[in-house]
């Protein structure tokens, strides 16, 4: 057989699993990363509309007690002149709404940004374990074909 | 029957898989510094954005304690410098371990050429 002829890398499936299986483990992070982020965002965009809402309406509300609203409290008023926004790192400044939006707005910002090159990793790496899962699959069958 | 790795190159390979998990490590605690260092520059540019008059507070427990601006600027800066010192030696460190890593690379490379010769006459390795 002549030298020249392409060169044949030989992979076990031994090893081809355990790629399929790392790579598995990594789609779990990153979705489970862009969830957090997602939530974040939405978090953020929640805490904006707030704000907006208590701008032109901040008499007779009802509040929240909790996270699923089985209890709501009706509020005369909250006055709006300043509010605590987080900073970071358990920091929180007490500011007017105008300055809290903005830096929500950056915040918003750097989430979109966040889950774009998440969800573009997590393509590349659901698409190389797409490529893998067929190649493992191919083998099983041959190797049944075989017996 | 199955061959048996060369008892030279299998010393070899797990060495090259130690350093490997070693890289791994070290760039995942590089990370997360990185992703820290960011977030104190995040604070302090806003920090530095506020209206000198606003006042500033720090979550202890349940509890939001008012704070003194230069004292939070002062600790953050502190801790800044301290992740900056950590992601340099990090940075280091990750630079010997990877010319490591490179140079073990070649010497595995260069034992599978011995014991592996493509081609060659005798591709049956040694017995170990």
């Amino acid at each position: 057989m002549s030298e020249t002829g392409e060169q044949r890398t030989v992979v076990t499936l031994e090893d081809l699993l355990a790629q399929a299986e790392a790579l598995r483990r990594e789609i779990e992070a990153l979705q489970k990363l862009r969830d957090e982020l997602t939530e974040s965002l939405n978090s953020v965009k929640n805490a904006k509309e707030a704000i907006n809402s208590l701008k032109t309406q901040s008499k007779d509300l009802m509040l929240s007690v909790d996270k699923r609203g089985f209890i709501l409290l009706r509020v005369t008023e909250i006055p709006i002149s300043k509010v605590l926004v987080n900073l970071g790192l358990g920091y929180y400044a007490e500011i007017e709404p105008d300055a809290a939006t903005k830096i929500l707005d950056s915040r918003e910002e750097q989430l979109n940004k966040g889950i774009q090159e998440v969800s573009s990793r997590l393509n590349t790496v659901v698409n190389a374990y797409a490529q893998i899962s067929e190649i493992i699959n191919r083998a099983q069958e041959q190797a049944q074909k075989g017996e | 029957m199955a061959e048996r790795i060369p008892p030279e190159l299998q010393t070899q390979l797990l060495k090259l898989q130690q350093l490997q998990s070693q890289l791994e490590r070290l760039a995942y605690e590089k990370s997360v510094i990185e992703g820290e260092l960011r977030e104190v520059n995040e604070v302090l540019k806003e920090l530095s954005n506020l209206p000198q008059d606003s006042p500033i507070y720090k979550i202890v427990g349940n509890l939001l304690v008012k704070q003194d601006r230069t004292n939070v600027q002062n600790e953050l800066n502190e801790r800044k410098e301290l992740l900056e010192l950590k992601s340099r030696t990090y940075q280091k460190q990750e630079g010997l371990l990877r010319k490591q890593f490179e140079d073990l690379q070649k010497k595995v490379n260069e034992l599978v050429q011995k014991y592996y010769p493509q081609g060659g006459a005798s591709s049956t390795p040694p017995k170990a």
